[in-house]
């Protein structure tokens, strides 16, 4: 009789669940999003406009038909915005992509998870809440957690969020308040509702979680890897 | 960029400690990503006295130094000095670039300390030969009284905020922060009687394209050498010393953020400056002695004959300071950001002033710039300083936006009255009257109340802000993730293996796998031939992962994501079983059928024979191949809400290095008690040694012939070292090491 030990979910499903869990325990929807998408959608719509440098911060795949591979996850942030109606709580997971050469720490395809809520007077607070009760159901009640503004041109104000992790701080997302111009191209008054959204990049928090070394690892379809999980 | 705390030091009153700075910048929105340190301890001035060749090295040398009080011998590599040169001798105890110099033997001559290049003193990129000092300088002198002890922090500075990309602006940013004031420099020039406009003209043809334009002229200056503090200013920038003209138009780049440029007056036809498109069938040699041909895109400043240079990008090489130059012009301006950065685009360039006009300057600092420029250009290079200065510039005007203290208040959820807000605007360079307040000519990012409230929130702090619940709510739907999630986790406890493969197909790709490429979605920029077209399928993936797999036997492999077509994009589920593979393409159908209720038709199935595997180099005797849409096979189905829920998997798993050398293979098999789990017993086996990089479940087999309640269970091992082939011996004696480990934690008797 030959006997099987059960098999393996891929990590990045493993960690991709864990977190989504969290999301829907507070009452935010799975929202799937296209990989292919419009230029309008992966960038204009979420105010990279097409003649400012913040569009060459992401490198992006375009394709014959002038349509993009989405850059991010944050194309899902308008389809959603336009598709529903106020108060709106998704989370998107989804595989991005970027047009770059590849090595241990760069990857061509890579997982992202955004959020997106959008309320009437949701403020800074709120969106300080969310961030902490996730991360702090993630990595412990006792983990540092350092805010730091950054600018993504998405969100107003926007925040890059830390965490003490082995002994120094670790970039884990990139957040902030919906910018009005993307409220506005979701069809949403921005005088009556504010939101915040974030995204995670999820393949470095699984390379962290197991120490990983190399990301392309998860993208090999070696058997050596994949069983180990 | 790069920021040196010095020459911060400046523009304004710094009393804060290394950490502290960064504290500040990371608080305040500018990421610090490095801070190094430049200290020149136990680094002194030393004389070569005397230069031997290194008997048993042919490329090295004995050199003898003094400080004046002691000599020492020093090997070295290098040979660019000579007897009387004044070098820095790093001495035994001292670091170089995070080495520490001992006393050691040199192929048997002692060696009391190191000669440093350009490099090793992180005073520039120069590392060919030793750095040689000035003649003046006195022997023993430390070098920390010659250059700065300085810190020099690496900041990333986000695309919104040109006007942090010099030492002023970041100074600016410390200053609304601190409190302290900002040091006001206003340049007095002495008077010329001659002026610029009498020697130069200036026509801009569109003020669309060029709202600023200004030159200004220095007459009889005499080309050379930097002094040693402007060389050693540009090189903790990372840039080389040109020229003592050159070198102040890029000092006040990375001191002021201002982009200036210089010309050598003579090289230009007629004196005529104009700023215009490019005619179409125009080229010009830039300074990187490149020659660029330039479309109509391109805005150029020519003379009455030819481009000079690519306006906000780079000069041109027919006009550039040489040696010989005596009189040179210099231009600042304000270029249109649009055209810049659609030229950084055409012609692939990309430098530190086309950065900053791409980003937006100050619109109301480029003559001060200027001025600041021509006056150090005298003190640098003599000459004499034509008065006023030639050109235009457009009026713009204020922009006005109202305070909305309460909107500030409200996004940011605390209390900050009227005059701390505007207190803190103020200290930001914003003018401010009657609840209405306008952005400094420096920011172009300032656009609605929004964006005040950032302002307001990263200068004060966000760590004032209590976090505050959001609303809960008991939204229970249900997507199509959670179908898909359900769907994996039956596979996994059939045995099976979720495989993630690329999105992309090469041209080789659909050779190989027989698809016209006509009808994939073509990916216009590859920068790899892999990622050329985007799959219609996840059949040949999975084929490629069973090619990449021919140590595993069965593989049993699935994965389920996106494939696209010209018109679509689809969810698909492709599963691949080798043909010694407990489960059968069949026995998945049913199940399909039997849990989700698809139909057989909406599977497509492929049987792969041997023959038919070898164009993909798999070497099985057979390959079952099923693929569904499974968008389309969910179509107008209602699931029981059992199907549409995922596992959590929180068990700690111990990732373990794939290693690159080959690996020994063994199988064990024991006896050992019935109700002991086979989870249980691959967990002691690898935590024998992290060498054991497989141990997979092959056969568990109850027998009374085993004794009572006993059964047989048998593993595939894999041992590997993560650096070097690993010997059979070492092999016996992990094997031997898991053979009692299991006998002691679960008194298992290794099978004969």
């Amino acid at each position: 009789m030959i006997m099987k030990d059960i098999g393996n979910l891929h990590p990045i499903t493993i960690y991709f669940r864990e977190v989504l869990k969290i999301f829907e325990d507070l009452g935010f929807e799975i929202y799937l999003s296209p990989e292919v998408d419009t230029e309008w959608n992966n960038f204009d719509a979420v105010n990279v406009p097409s003649d400012h440098p913040s569009r060459d911060v992401q490198d992006t795949f375009w394709l014959t038909d002038g349509r993009v591979l989405r850059t991010h996850t944050s194309n899902g942030q308008v389809r959603a915005g336009k598709e529903k109606t106020p108060p709106i709580r998704v989370v998107i997971p989804g595989r991005c992509f970027r047009n770059e050469s590849t090595d241990t720490r760069h990857e061509t395809t890579f997982y992202q998870l955004e959020c997106l809520y959008i309320d009437k007077a949701v403020n800074i607070s709120n969106l300080f809440w969310t961030l902490d009760y996730f991360i702090k159901k993630m990595y412990g009640d006792d983990i540092k957690i350092r805010r730091r503004p950054h600018h993504y041109s998405f969100v107003e104000p926007g925040f890059d969020i830390d965490i003490w992790f082995r002994g120094k701080w670790l970039e884990v997302l990139g957040s902030g308040m919906v910018h009005p111009k993307v409220l506005k191209n979701m069809g949403i008054d921005s005088k009556k509702y504010s939101g915040f959204a974030f995204g995670v990049g999820i393949d470095r928090m699984v390379m962290l979680k197991y120490g990983i070394e190399d990301i392309r690892q998860f993208y090999s379809g070696d058997l050596r890897f994949l069983k180990q999980f | 960029m790069l920021i040196s705390k010095n020459w911060l030091k400046k523009h304004t009153k710094i009393n804060y400690s290394d950490s502290e700075l960064a504290d500040i910048l990371n608080y305040t929105g500018t990421e610090v990503e490095e801070i190094s340190k430049v200290s020149f301890d136990g680094i002194v001035v030393a004389t070569v006295i005397k230069i031997k060749k290194h008997n048993n090295a042919n490329k090295l040398l004995i050199v003898e130094v003094s400080t004046g009080k002691l000599s020492y011998n020093v090997v070295c590599g290098a040979n660019n000095f000579k007897v009387g040169d004044k070098v820095p001798l790093a001495v035994v105890g001292s670091s170089i670039s995070g080495y520490k110099i001992r006393k050691s033997k040199i192929r048997g001559i002692n060696s009391e300390g190191m000669l440093c290049s350009e490099k090793e003193l992180g005073l520039g990129d120069d590392h060919t030969g030793i750095f040689i000092l000035s003649e003046n300088e006195t022997e023993g002198k430390s070098l920390n009284d010659i250059f700065d002890n300085d810190t020099i922090f690496k900041l990333d500075v986000t695309p919104n905020r040109g006007d942090c990309l010099s030492h002023l602006g970041i100074a600016r940013e410390i200053v609304a922060v601190s409190g302290e004031k900002l040091m006001k420099d206003p340049v007095s020039l002495t008077k010329s009687s001659k002026k610029s406009s009498d020697v130069i003209t200036v026509k801009v043809k569109s003020s669309d394209d060029c709202p600023r334009y200004f030159a200004r002229v220095v007459e009889g200056v005499t080309i050379g050498h930097s002094p040693a503090w402007l060389v050693n200013a540009l090189s903790k920038m990372g840039l080389k010393s040109i020229n003592n003209v050159v070198d102040i138009t890029n000092y006040i780049l990375y001191d002021l953020g201002q982009p200036l440029h210089a010309f050598d007056m003579d090289k230009i036809n007629k004196s005529e400056i104009i700023v215009r498109r490019a005619t179409g069938n125009e080229s010009i040699v830039c300074l990187d002695g490149e020659k660029r041909d330039l479309t109509r895109d391109e805005l150029v400043i020519a003379d009455n004959k030819k481009p000079i240079a690519i306006a906000g990008i780079m000069g041109g090489e027919n006009s550039q300071v040489s040696n010989e130059t005596t009189n040179v012009v210099i231009e600042g301006a304000e270029f249109n950001r649009k055209i810049i950065r659609k030229s950084i685009k055409n012609l692939n360039i990309n430098t530190e002033a086309s950065y900053r006009f791409e980003r937006g300057i100050d619109s109301k600092g480029i003559e001060h710039a200027i001025n600041r420029a021509v006056k150090m250009i005298r003190q640098t290079a003599g000459g004499v300083i034509l008065s006023g200065v030639v050109g235009l510039s457009i009026e713009q005007e204020n922009k006005w936006l109202d305070i909305a203290a309460d909107k500030i208040r409200g996004y940011l959820d605390y209390d900050i009255n009227d005059e701390q807000i505007k207190s803190i605007l103020s200290r930001l360079g914003f003018n401010i009257t009657e609840g209405k307040c306008s952005p400094p000519s420096f920011r172009h990012d300032i656009e609605t109340w929004q964006d005040l409230s950032e302002e307001i929130g990263r200068i004060n702090g966000y760590d004032n802000i209590t976090p505050q619940t959001i609303k809960n709510s008991s939204n229970h739907k249900r997507s199509n993730y959670h179908l898909f999630e359900n769907i994996k986790d039956r596979l996994v406890e059939l045995g099976m293996t979720e495989v993630l493969n690329y999105s992309f197909l090469s041209k080789e790709d659909t050779k190989i796998f027989n698809i016209k490429s006509s009808s994939l979605l073509e990916v216009q920029n590859p920068l790899q031939p892999e990622n050329k077209y985007l799959r219609n399928t996840l059949t040949s993936g999975l084929l490629k992962t069973i090619s990449k797999n021919a140590s595993f036997d069965p593989i049993e492999i699935f994965e389920i994501g996106q494939v696209f077509t010209k018109k679509s994009e689809k969810t698909y589920l492709a599963i691949a079983l080798t043909n010694k593979s407990p489960n059968s393409g069949e026995s998945i159908i049913n199940l399909f059928e039997d849990v989700y209720g698809f139909k057989r038709g909406d599977f497509k199935i492929s049987e792969l024979s041997g023959e038919e595997l070898k164009p993909y180099k798999i070497k099985k005797s057979s390959v079952a191949v099923l693929e569904i849409d499974l968008e389309k096979a969910l179509k107008n189905r209602r699931f029981d809400k059992n199907l549409l829920s995922y596992k959590i998997d929180k068990s700690h798993k111990i990732y373990r290095k794939i290693s690159k050398y080959p690996s020994i293979s063994r199988d064990i098999a024991v006896i050992i008690k019935k109700e002991t789990k086979p989870e249980e017993v691959k967990k002691s086996i690898y935590s024998v040694s992290e060498q054991i990089v497989r141990a997979d479940l092959f056969d568990e087999f109850t027998s009374d012939k085993f004794g009572n309640g006993m059964k047989n269970i048998a593993f595939h091992l894999s041992f590997q070292a993560d650096d070097r082939t690993m010997s059979d011996k070492e092999g016996d004696k992990i094997f031997k090491s898991i053979v009692t480990k299991l006998e002691n934690e679960h008194e298992a008797k290794l099978r004969a």
